[in-house]
């Protein structure tokens, strides 16, 4: 099925258009997700969120980029609104410490499942670094990096020009050379 | 020292080509269904109007009991205390002084 065949199905609502569509890009938009998010259980509600999405406004969706691209889009705005409303929970858990029962909310180390065992550890410190890029940084070098997306399907995603991509990267990788030389300083 | 530094520039560099060697992660494989699930319950209430409404009835609770707080002293029909004129007082005490006065 053609990408043109596939949208205007899915625009008619078809259900097993939907279900093409899910086979195809479900597993991409997951992992995605599970770089930014680092956690697997908000990966995957923050997946099902991205496909509801698109089956509620792909008729929307007016063809002047690729199908992949408006997806990538949905999928990084809905994991960054994920992690700000996460931030915000953050600034008040102070007032669970008020309340007998707090729940703890703390920003545990991720173990990315598909991490070979002997790079555990250094995945674990490389994604604690991640965490503290600016985040159109983060976006930049989690898909290209990570996500193994060329330079121009990163532009297109960040409607951004392709320099500004290789900027972005650069300096990336210049700030996380620099967080993991203090981690490592101090505990060497 | 250069040992060190050396061996941190290793560290460094080895952690940041983690980042290539990272495969893709397994997606569950009953996501499908919780899909689709949603999309035929039709998603009436999205989970960011739940908190919305949740919110917005906070606020309401919260003007209403301003309303009544404010409102109470009106419905009690109680005046305002007024504070005795310093003049008065001094003159009372002048006076009481006066009368009193032993010596």
């Amino acid at each position: 099925m053609e990408e043109k065949e596939l949208i205007q199905k899915l625009c008619e609502g078809n259900e097993q258009a939907f279900k093409v569509l899910y086979d195809l890009y479900s597993n991409k938009v997951y992992n995605t997700s599970l770089h930014f998010l680092q956690n697997q259980t908000d990966a995957e509600d923050i997946t099902q969120e991205v496909f509801i999405e698109i089956f509620r406004s792909i008729k929307n969706f007016k063809q002047d980029s690729k199908l992949f691209t408006w997806i990538y889009r949905i999928a990084i705005t809905k994991s960054f609104e994920f992690i700000r409303h996460k931030n915000r929970k953050k600034r008040f858990a102070f007032i669970n410490y008020l309340l007998p029962e707090h729940n703890e909310i703390k920003s545990e180390d991720f173990n990315h499942p598909g991490v070979e065992i002997e790079n555990k550890e250094r995945t674990v410190i490389l994604f604690n670094a991640i965490r503290k890029l600016s985040e159109n940084q983060r976006i930049a070098f989690t898909l290209s990096k990570i996500d193994g997306l060329e330079y121009k399907e990163i532009a297109d995603i960040m409607k951004t020009s392709l320099s500004s991509v290789e900027s972005l990267i650069f300096r990336a990788k210049e700030n996380l050379k620099k967080l993991l030389h203090n981690y490592y300083k101090e505990n060497l | 020292m250069k040992e060190i530094h050396r061996n941190m520039e290793e560290q460094v560099e080895e952690t940041m080509l983690c980042a290539e060697k990272i495969h893709p992660a397994e997606l569950n494989p009953f996501l499908y269904s919780k899909i689709a699930g949603r999309l035929k319950a039709g998603e009436s209430i999205k989970r960011g109007e739940v908190s919305k409404i949740k919110l917005a009835f906070v606020v309401i609770i919260i003007i209403l009991n301003i309303i009544t707080l404010l409102s109470i002293p009106g419905k009690t029909g109680s005046t305002n205390i007024a504070s005795p004129d310093p003049r008065e007082t001094l003159a009372k005490e002048y006076l009481f002084t006066n009368e009193y006065n032993l010596y």
